[in-house]
């Protein structure tokens, strides 16, 4: 099942792994988009299921948004706070809703689903990526839902003959052992970008992504949030 | 020292913190002055001692899935660090050193006081030697002697230090670090903190009134 698989290679030029609970995969999604356009490439987009508690602590809101379960320290607090307000102030610049969260979420089922749609071509994984993140992240889909999952597949155009039984049986077992090759690989986070074998782990990347896909042209560019308008690819 | 509103704690103008002894702050630097350069502008730069970067642990047998992870990562910051250093041609040395950066900060302060128009060579050869292994941070006669190589008088430093530049950099650092500064290179424009170089382009385009498309 995972014979072929190789986290840091493809037959892609770029692959590129995202997490639906993730704002900072949600925000790269749209710059990632425009990648595949100007460059005319395709990205293999994989997913990845992020074990927060294992490294961020783990933490529950009551309904009131207040702190009702803990286990994080104040430095992992700080920074968790930093990166929602970080991650929802580049998002509003571009309507993007990042709505808070009172859990951590279960993306996996979501990545299964993912694979699905990516089986069956491009334009139905982009739609499939796109009727995910933005209604998830406005709490309007519960993407631990098989039936929700079954019903964004089959809005984006998906065959779902097939998919009951693969989301319990090979496509979770396929999503997991590829979880752990992802992550004895050394990937550890999202969005990460794949090139030529090298990691770039967050979009502040993508002026060395487009640098290097664009084949090397001028000095090595700084990371940087950076908009590139249409054209300005090469 | 109690909770001092924004207001009082970042002044109107834009501002950046620095700490000597951490690399995302000496990476930030050429760019940073890059953009004081094309906006002709002249950011309000103060010294806040961060936590330093935490050497990764060597992997251990039976280690839990968090400090892998962890260790992990940390070895991916070092190398990036290292892989963007040689955007600038910079060699970094051990980037988790931690040296008391107190006098080399107040001395930050003297020249910002006394010779603003010398505080970018200040910090500039600051991160430049210290880097290169050429400059202890700690070095009150060091930082004295580098003081006066930009023609800045040094006379009284060494009391400032350790008595009333001492007293602005615990009293700065600490309402820093209470109103959010907890990471460098740190950039607060319009009340708003952002962490790390990659923000310059939203700094830039909050600085020229948010014209054209905002960053992403």
């Amino acid at each position: 099942m995972t014979d072929s698989f190789d986290p840091f290679r493809s037959d892609k030029p770029l692959i590129l792994y995202i997490d639906f609970k993730s704002p900072y995969a949600y925000i790269a999604k749209d710059p990632a988009y425009a990648i595949e356009d100007q460059f005319g490439i395709e990205i293999d987009w994989r997913p990845l299921t992020l074990d927060i508690p294992s490294y961020l602590g783990s933490a529950r809101l009551d309904a009131q948004g207040k702190v009702a379960e803990s286990n994080r320290t104040p430095q992992q607090w700080s920074g968790v706070k930093y990166a929602y307000r970080d991650a929802r102030r580049y998002a509003s610049l571009h309507n993007l809703t990042l709505r808070g969260t009172t859990k951590i979420w279960d993306s996996s089922l979501a990545g299964i689903g993912m694979e699905w749609a990516k089986a069956q071509g491009r334009a139905i994984l982009r739609s499939y990526i796109d009727r995910v993140y933005e209604p998830f992240w406005k709490r309007e889909l519960d993407i631990e839902d098989p039936l929700v999952i079954e019903s964004v597949l089959a809005a984006s155009g998906a065959d779902l003959s097939g998919f009951a039984d693969y989301r319990n049986g090979d496509g979770r077992a396929r999503h997991e052992a590829r979880q752990q090759q992802i992550f004895d690989a050394g990937i550890f986070g999202v969005p990460s970008f794949i090139i030529d074998g090298e990691l770039f782990f967050g979009r502040e990347h993508l002026p060395r992504v487009r640098w290097l896909l664009g084949g090397k042209r001028g000095p090595a560019p700084d990371i940087a949030y950076q908009h590139f308008g249409a054209g300005s690819a090469r | 020292m109690s909770k001092a509103p924004l207001t009082e704690v970042f002044g109107d103008v834009p501002a950046v913190y620095i700490d000597f002894k951490n690399p995302k702050a000496y990476l930030a630097l050429r760019p940073t002055f890059a953009l004081e350069d094309e906006l002709d502008i002249a950011l309000d730069w103060w010294p806040v001692p961060v936590t330093a970067m935490s050497r990764p642990q060597p992997e251990q047998p039976n280690e839990d899935r968090g400090t892998r992870h962890r260790r992990i990562r940390a070895g991916y910051y070092e190398r990036d660090l290292h892989r963007y250093a040689s955007v600038y041609g910079i060699e970094l040395a051990d980037l988790y050193r931690n040296p008391d950066v107190a006098v080399a900060s107040i001395g930050m302060l003297w020249v910002k006081e006394r010779a603003r128009e010398s505080l970018r060579e200040y910090v500039d050869a600051v991160f430049g030697r210290y880097w290169q292994q050429r400059l202890a941070l700690d070095d009150a006669g060091a930082i004295e002697a580098l003081i006066g190589e930009f023609g800045v008088d040094a006379a009284g430093f060494r009391t400032y230090a350790s008595g009333e530049g001492r007293a602005l950099l615990d009293r700065t650092a600490a309402a820093l670090r209470e109103a959010g500064i907890f990471d460098v290179p740190a950039y607060v424009v319009e009340r708003e903190i952002f962490f790390g170089r990659a923000h310059l382009p939203m700094v830039r385009w909050l600085l020229t009134g948010k014209a054209g498309e905002p960053p992403i």
